[in-house]
């Protein structure tokens, strides 16, 4: 029985929602794997069908035979490729559904334990439905389609910033790490092979140096699959993972190497010095590649303006496209794509539509997460399928030696590492980088890659290769999450990132910088410094479009943090949250003092005293109403996705919330006897936007404020201006308007009155709040437009009919 | 005792060794005992020439405008900032020892020091680093940074590519998000809590001095 099934016993027969689901799954899945036997198995069947048809159909030219006209037939032959392709993809995805069904299991098992499973089980039933299973896991398969994604994603979302930091730390391990290992490995099982009390084992030298080289190499894979799960700091994560992805070249050159001579039988040293300029080669060559096609897209980019659908797909191609030139030249692919995907995102996240960033990631996420499914089924596939030649002794030592040798590697590597670190690794760091050291796929793939006639002992590799990655991937991958428990290893700070943080980080490096060059040493920063400078002059102008290129990385960081803020408020549905983390909006600071004011000048007060409870009703009004109006769906036309309104307006928004601050800061500066400006000094921005909106340039002060010096309410103007200028988006009504039925609601309030000008802001507006939640309006109605489906404005939506 | 030291290509020159708690390191003592053939009785006044390419004349006091001999200073958005902050307040040289003492913050942050009350916390503690960044923040030293002074600093970072109301927006934004006791501006504590997620010790350590 599948094991799924066995908490059923304790509770009853599908009692609950998720028992019945994953009692459906169970079903599904059975199905599915009994088709696939079956499509195999009729295949023959329909081969020789259709040889019959045509070889009926040459004939039949001749001698038509009259057979009844098919109504219904089967032909398996001609879907079958993606067909069976699709029913695997499926079943991994119902699998990972189900995982998520149940919470235990998924606490305690890593999900690539489960998925080995499914696959060591479906393998299972192939093999019994039909004696022979497919051989899935082809190399060409693994290397061209499943890999490629992962690593993207991986190299897309990679964290420059601590990468860089520890990049001297990360070669270290990857480069003069593997390569111990590779000779540590190698070389011992050689000797035990020598050892003449072994039975059967005749492997030479190379192969077993081969075989270090291939069984070393940390996988990617594998060490992505868990080290997801189980959130440990930062700088451990993108060190065993940079170590993952650069060892890469590495392997690929011991790879060939020993490929190549193993078949010779001998290696000079010629060779070995051949090697090491080949490893250059090949990791240079790749990271070069990487470059050429990320600069490529980022440039293409820069051209997509107008065609904003495509915009992801140059993404995938150029990488995909940077891997597959990598590995003609039989350089590193993996570090290709690495580099493609880290110097393309920063121009090409400047360049393309929020909504192509999305697409992209979740696309990114989405392949990277079918492949990764895939991988591990295939190899509990490749598992059952064999061919499998047990050899205890290689066996037991291959797993022994691997533990041992990534131990003192590590330890080794760390004691020479932290004589150049600032911060030091300590042996908690050691021992979890140690213990992430799961091998995976790609050792599979590549023993798999090896030619049968020329090693005569690929079976009893493979098995070895399989129970290495099966141990680690179990033992180690189920108990790394308790241990990093136990050992209180720090774990990922959810934290997001404060402006404050943003802004003393630069200047900071500023500040390190400035210390460097006083010290006349070149240093970390120095260098760091050269190249943004090198960056921002040449690099951003010739691919960002537009102005974006010189727009500091502060200010876009800053929009980037208010978009997600006001994105947030509004999901969160809205203004009633007055009182959120954001301390005090806009509105709550308004009305308080004017509330207050508002005993003391009875001769000011044209509104009434709104009360908390009025407002609400009046936001809640206005929230249905304006909702109604925006209940259509929109069409549009798959070429033109009309150019992101939302993009332009979340800047509107944010220069006429500034804009706005500005005012209401301004009013409640004359409000409170502060300043008397005959004439605010407006900036071009201000008096733009401010004809824009149709209100009087000439910001008269109102005549209460002229001679009127009583300051005699303190508490209601200690109220700081700061505080009023909280670039706060304050969203009261989640329901977008069209932009034009809301600049005629702004001109309506306009009063022709002049001399009342500052109180009639507040009276229209039962204080700026209102007002305020008029531009907010607008605002929300652009950010609406960033949640809601596609997003051409309003107007443009009614000329243009329902099908183009 | 006062040494003159040459550090190869950099032409740096020390004239003093200070006793701890500054402790140089023992690499900087034994070349400064080495180099003893220079000597020369009492305080020395510091040439703030760094490299053989640039002119500058060796002052007998180092003076603000030898630092700007250092080129890379002008590029850099706060270089005034940074020479300032050798100065003492009201001084109009700076000699060695104040020299040393401001560098002294960059060292790298030991772990395992064994914190003694008694001693004063060490140049390079993590205390001590923040306390220099926020000296360069709070030109008029009063312990706050107000926010005149945050937009000062904006200012000279993004220069003139961004408007007036974005440097306010960011400001009030930043202050806003730090004011821990509303006080309109940020003072040692917040901006240490604010910071406090950030590695200082290794954004402020410059494996050189250690």
């Amino acid at each position: 029985m599948l094991p799924r099934i066995a908490p059923f016993n304790r509770t009853g027969f599908a009692r609950t929602v998720p028992e019945l689901g994953l009692l459906l799954l169970a079903i599904l899945v059975l199905l599915e794997g009994s088709v696939l036997p079956l499509g195999a198995a009729s295949s023959p069947g329909t081969n020789t069908h259709g040889e019959v048809n045509r070889s009926g159909a040459v004939e039949g030219h001749s001698n038509h035979t009259k057979k009844a006209f098919p109504v219904l037939s089967f032909n398996y032959e001609s879907v079958k490729l993606p067909f069976e392709i699709s029913l695997w993809v499926l079943l991994a995805f119902l699998m990972k559904l189900g995982f998520h069904l149940v919470p235990r299991l998924s606490g305690i098992v890593p999900e690539s334990c489960l998925l080995i499973v499914v696959g060591l089980l479906v393998g299972g039933l192939i093999r019994l439905a039909r004696e022979e299973v497919p051989p899935v896991l082809n190399s060409k398969l693994f290397f061209y389609c499943l890999l490629p994604p992962i690593i993207l994603d991986a190299g897309y979302f990679l964290p420059i910033r601590p990468f860089m930091e520890n990049l001297g730390t990360i070669l270290m391990f990857a480069v003069v790490g593997t390569l111990w290992n590779a000779f540590f490995v190698g070389g011992l099982l050689f000797a035990i092979c020598l050892i003449p009390q072994t039975p059967v084992l005749n492997i030479g030298l190379l192969p077993c140096l081969l075989f270090g080289s291939i069984i070393s190499a940390v996988d990617p894979v594998a060490v992505l699959a868990v080290f997801e799960e189980i959130h440990i700091n930062e700088l451990l994560h993108i060190l065993v993972f940079g170590e993952s992805l650069l060892n890469d070249a590495v392997t690929v050159v011991l790879y060939h190497l020993f490929e190549e001579f193993a078949l010779v039988g001998s290696v000079t040293v010629l060779d070995g010095f051949l090697g090491i300029i080949s490893f250059l080669i090949v990791a240079l060559g790749g990271v070069l590649f990487g470059a050429i096609f990320g600069f490529l897209a980022a440039f293409t980019s820069r051209f997509t303006s107008h065609i904003r659908v495509i915009e992801p797909l140059f993404v995938f191609v150029y990488s995909y496209m940077a891997y597959l030139a990598a590995e003609m030249f039989h350089l590193s692919g993996i570090m290709a794509l690495i580099a493609c995907g880290a110097v393309m995102r920063p121009y090409v996240e400047a360049n393309i539509s929020h909504k192509s960033h999305t697409t992209i990631k979740y696309f990114l996420k989405m392949w990277s997460s079918v492949s990764e499914t895939l991988i591990f089924i295939f190899l509990g596939v490749a598992t059952v399928e064999g061919p499998h030649e047990w050899n205890w002794v290689f066996v037991t030592a291959t797993v022994i030696l691997c533990l041992v040798s990534r131990v003192i590697g590590v330890v080794g590597l760390t004691f020479v590492i932290n004589k150049f670190r600032i911060v030091k690794l300590t042996t908690k760091d050691q021992f979890i980088i140690a213990y992430g050291g799961l091998r995976g796929a790609i050792a599979f793939s590549l023993g798999f890659l090896l030619d049968e006639d020329h090693f005569k002992m690929r079976n009893i590799f493979l098995t070895a290769i399989i129970t290495v990655v099966f141990f680690t991937v179990f033992v180690q991958g189920m108990t790394i999450k308790p241990l990093v428990e136990l050992l209180a290893v720090k774990k990922k700070q959810e934290a997001k990132r404060s402006i404050n943080e943003e802004i003393h980080t630069q200047f900071l490096d500023h500040l390190l910088t400035g210390i460097e060059d006083i010290c006349g040493h070149y240093g970390h920063h120095h260098w760091k410094d050269k190249l943004n400078r090198f960056n921002k002059k040449y690099v951003k102008g010739f691919l960002i479009v537009g102005e974006r290129s010189k727009e500091p990385q502060l200010i876009a960081f800053y929009h980037k943090m208010e978009m997600k803020q006001a994105i947030q408020m509004v999901e969160s549905g809205g203004g009633s949250k007055l009182a959120s983390a954001m301390p005090s909006t806009v509105s709550m600071q308004n009305i308080q003092p004017k509330n207050q004011a508002a005993p003391l000048k009875p001769k000011e007060r044209a509104l009434p005293q709104l009360s908390k409870g009025r407002e609400e009703e009046i936001r809640k009004i206005l929230r249905t109403n304006l909702q109604r109006t925006r209940q259509r769906l929109h069409s549009y036309n798959r070429h033109t996705l009309v150019g992101d309104p939302e993009e332009e307006g979340i800047k509107d928004l944010i220069l006429k919330k500034q804009m706005r601050i500005e005012l209401d800061r301004k009013i409640k500066e004359m409000a409170n006897h502060l300043t008397v400006p005959a004439r605010t000094q407006d900036s071009p921005t201000m008096r733009r936007a401010r004809l824009a909106s149709g209100r009087n340039t000439d910001f008269i002060p109102a005549q209460q404020q002229k001679g009127n010096k009583n300051s005699s309410d303190p508490q209601s103007f200690t109220v700081k201006p700061s505080a009023d200028g909280v670039p706060v988006i304050q969203v009261d009504l989640a329901s977008p308007q069209s932009p034009d039925s809301v600049n005629l609601f702004d001109e309506t309030g306009q009063p022709a009155q002049n001399d009342d000008q500052g109180l009639m802001m507040k009276t229209k507006s039962s204080g700026s709040d209102k007002h305020s939640e008029k531009d907010d309006l607008r605002d929300q109605q652009k950010l609406m437009r960033c949640l809601s489906d596609p997003g051409p404005a309003a107007e443009e939506d009614e000329d243009e009919p329902f099908l183009p | 005792m006062s040494v003159v030291l040459d550090l190869g290509g950099r032409g740096w020159s020390v004239w003093n060794i200070e006793t701890p708690p500054f402790k140089l390191s023992k690499q900087l003592q034994k070349a400064l005992e080495k180099e003893n053939s220079r000597q020369q009785d009492g305080l020395q006044e510091l040439q703030p020439e760094q490299r053989p390419k640039r002119p500058g004349a060796p002052a007998a006091n180092g003076m603000p405008e030898d630092f700007e001999a250092v080129l890379e200073l002008s590029e850099n958005p706060i270089g005034d900032r940074i020479v300032e902050a050798f100065f003492k307040p009201g001084q109009e040289t700076v000699d060695f020892p104040s020299f040393v003492r401001v560098l002294a913050h960059f060292r790298p942050t030991e772990k395992n020091r064994n914190r003694d009350k008694g001693q004063p916390d060490p140049a390079n503690s993590r205390t001590q680093k923040l306390k220099f960044a926020f000296r360069l923040y709070d030109r008029d030293r009063d312990g706050k940074i107000s926010r005149a002074e945050l937009l000062q600093v904006l200012r000279e970072m993004l220069g003139m590519q961004v408007t007036e109301e974005q440097l306010q927006s960011i400001a009030e934004r930043a202050i806003q998000e730090a004011d821990l006791d509303k006080d309109g501006a940020i003072s040692f504590d917040e901006f240490r809590k604010s910071l406090e997620k950030v590695n200082i010790d290794h954004k402020m350590s410059i494996r050189f001095l250690e």
